[in-house]
This record gives structure tokens, sequence and C-alpha cells, in this order.
């Protein structure tokens, strides 16, 4: 596991977005010390990450979509489940090819809401998630040179399967749009428990993970909660 | 409205700053035949120093070059010009081992008086390695490298006195691979 390098930059917008979050609240957190108002189940939201394409249709070379599936406890723990699917191309500037066919991605995870007993349907998230993705990766016109020998001719290092899993531990917000529908994003600071690398090669593009070595992820969903349950406060006795 | 316009906002902020990537190439890309040099002594001249020469390299210069013989280890690249994708492929590397000696004599100069006289000289061994080179992408910035595998070491003894393989696996630059006894 590599531990963040986190650059100025970064933690300074974090800290942007924090103080505008603080700024939007009207409550106090003396709020969060209350008993939850809601009753146990309050409904199954369904959302679909739509970071990645975007990022694509912007010349990103790899990345997927994916569906979360989410059940409302207390308003305030949110289970879920996701499952995408993730694909990847590059050439690099030394003229290296690799590609990535497309591969399932499954996560598994805890948001925990910090707003629980507010009548808005407004959240702040902490979330932890565990995935795991089996894909495959081709490496095209793989050239060594150390600076003393000839360097190679060509070579390639075809289908390479990699099993990968990794924690994701963030945080986010979600608010509501219109009526059943959700928006919000999520970022993550993302660790390998298995990186996956096979005798040949280290993974590239992990589907569901993103770039090896990149350790921030970001998802940005739409949500629709499904109109069978609605939230129900419960007197406080 | 307004906290909708907000966290639309910081939305798009989070999204530029997490294409955020990586800093160009950090890793190690190349995996050194690490050798220990180690002096057992010699009653007639003293090494001094020595550097090492590898036939058919592409460089002018020397690779590999040591300024005392006491230094304790030194790192050679192994020829791994036939890499062969998931291939295995084997490599043999021959280097030329230049020995710096110097000896110093005792003569009686036309005055009748004891006088030292040093000479330096440059003796070579040859020694050959013979190993198994796997090829290993490591990223997109650093791109591959090249794990060896040593086999066996043949030499001559003009200087050396015994080459001992005592990690066969070279996969990184730190790591010592054989002793080298003069």
């Amino acid at each position: 596991m590599r531990l963040p390098q986190i650059s100025t930059c970064i933690f300074s917008a974090l800290m942007l977005v924090a103080s505008l979050s603080a700024s939007a609240q009207k409550k106090t957190s003396a709020m969060s010390n209350k008993k939850p108002e809601y009753e146990v189940f309050n409904g199954i939201l369904v959302g679909v990450n739509i970071a990645d394409p975007i990022l694509r249709a912007f010349g990103q070379a790899y990345g997927g979509s994916d569906v979360v599936v989410e059940a409302n406890i207390y308003n305030r723990f949110f289970p879920e489940f996701t499952m995408g699917i993730g694909s990847g191309k590059i050439t690099s500037e030394d003229s290296i090819h690799i590609k990535v066919p497309a591969a399932m991605y499954f996560k598994i995870g805890m948001s925990y809401n910090f707003k629980f007993n507010s009548e808005q349907n407004n959240y702040f998230v902490v979330t932890a998630r565990y995935g795991f993705s089996s894909y495959k990766s081709d490496f095209y016109d793989l050239k060594y040179n150390d600076g003393s020998w000839p360097v190679s001719s060509p070579q390639n290092i075809l289908n390479q399967k990699f099993n990968s899993h990794w924690v994701e531990v963030g945080g986010g917000i979600r608010v509501q749009v219109y009526r059943n529908l959700y928006m919000g994003w999520n970022v993550q600071y993302r660790f390998f428990v298995q990186e996956g690398s096979t005798k040949y090669a280290n993974p590239w593009y992990v589907p569901g993970y993103g770039r090896n070595g990149n350790t921030l992820g970001l998802t940005y969903n739409v949500y629709y909660q499904l109109p069978f349950w609605s939230k129900k406060k419960r007197v406080i006795e | 409205m307004g906290k909708n316009i907000i966290y639309s906002l910081s939305a798009a902020l989070m999204l530029t700053l997490t294409s955020c990537g990586n800093d160009g190439c950090t890793d190690a890309t190349v995996a050194y035949n690490t050798g220990t040099i180690i002096s057992e002594g010699n009653e007639d001249y003293v090494v001094k120093s020595f550097y090492v020469f590898a036939p058919g390299s592409i460089s002018d210069t020397l690779p590999q070059t040591m300024a005392s013989a006491t230094d304790k280890t030194f790192q050679l690249k192994l020829d791994s010009r036939n890499v062969s994708g998931t291939d295995i492929t084997s490599g043999e590397t021959d280097f030329l081992f230049f020995f710096i000696t110097q000896t110093t004599d005792s003569i009686v100069n036309d005055e009748g008086e004891k006088v030292a006289v040093v000479t330096n000289d440059t003796i070579i061994d040859n020694v050959k390695f013979y190993y198994e080179n796997q090829m290993f992408f490591l990223n997109i910035d650093c791109g591959c490298t090249v794990y060896h595998f040593l086999d066996s070491v043949n030499y001559t003894d003009n200087i050396i006195k015994k080459i001992e393989i005592v990690n066969p696996e070279i996969t990184n630059e730190a790591t010592p691979n054989f002793n080298l006894y003069f």
C-alpha cells in the first residue's frame, strides 16, 4: 500500500469545500447529538456514476460507469452495492501501447450521513468501500534501454490477467434536485489490499479503481429514490 | 437552490483535482548485477584501484569506475538486448577488469644507499557472466525493466582469486549478487 502525497492544492481545495459546505448549513453541530427521528427503513436509491463518462469525453484514456444501489437506514446509514464496467487504451510518449478490455468491477460499502436528523433531503456523508476487479491487459512495443547497451527491439507482453482488491475511504455530499431525483459527489482516498501484479507486469488501469498510482478518486452520481417508500419521521418519546 | 449551486461548483473543483496524475518516472528502472569486492592481500603487490569495461557497450567512457580497491560494492549492467516479451532468454556479458597495482622494491644506488622504487602496473582479468533475462512492465511513465537470474560465471585469475554468486536473482540496484576476491 502507498501512503498518499496530497499536494497543497488538493488540501487547500478540500478546505475550500469544507468552508463552503459549513457556510451553507443552517443548523448547528449540536443537532448531531440528538436521537434519530426517522424510522429504520426509509427507501432505496439507485444511482449512476457519470464522472468517468464525462472525463472520457474530455480525453481521459480510461474509465467506465457503474450503478449503485443504496438502502436508507434511519436516514443515517446507507449500505451500498456497486457494479460497473471499465476499460482503457493508451499510447505513451515512448510509443508504448496498452489495452485493457472491458471488465466488470464490484464494490460493497457503507456511507454515514452526519445530517441524519435534518428535515432537508441533503446529505453529508463519509464512505468506506471494498472493491474488486478481475481483468486483462495487453502491453505492446516495450523497449528496454539501460543507457549502456543497445536498445532492445520492441516486445509485447500479452494476455496478462490481474485480480485487484482495494479499499476506498472518503466523503461527499448529496442534494435533492427535484422530488425523487438526487445528485451528489464523493471523493475517496484509495489504496490496494492486493495490487494483483503478474510475473511480467504491474497493472496500468484497474477498472473501478482508476489508474495505478493515483490514490484519489471521484464519483458523481445521479440518484433516483424508488417511489415505493418514503422517509417517515417518528415521534421522539 | 443557492446551496445546490455551491455543491455543484465544489464537485467541478473536485473533478479537476482528481485528474492530478503521477509526476513522471520515480521508480528505479535498471536491475544491477551488484558485486562486493573483498581483498585477501598479496605479498608481492598492492591493488590500488580498478575499473571495469564492457566490450560492445555503447558508451565510450567506462560504464563502471571505482576509485579504490577497498570500495565495498560496485554495480554492473548486463546486456539485455535479446529480451523477448514473456519468454525467458539466455544472455552472457563479458567484462574486463583493469586492476592498477603498485609494487615497491628496494635497490642500492651508486652511492650505496637503499632506495625504494615504486612501480605501477595494470593487470587485466576477464569475467563472463551467464544468466537469464525476464522482461517486466513497471508503469506507463517508466516503461519496462529486465530482471536477471545468474547461472554461472567464468573468469581469469591474474589478480582475481575467486568469484562466488551469493544471490542469483537480480531485481534491484542494491542487493549484492556476487563476491569478488582478489
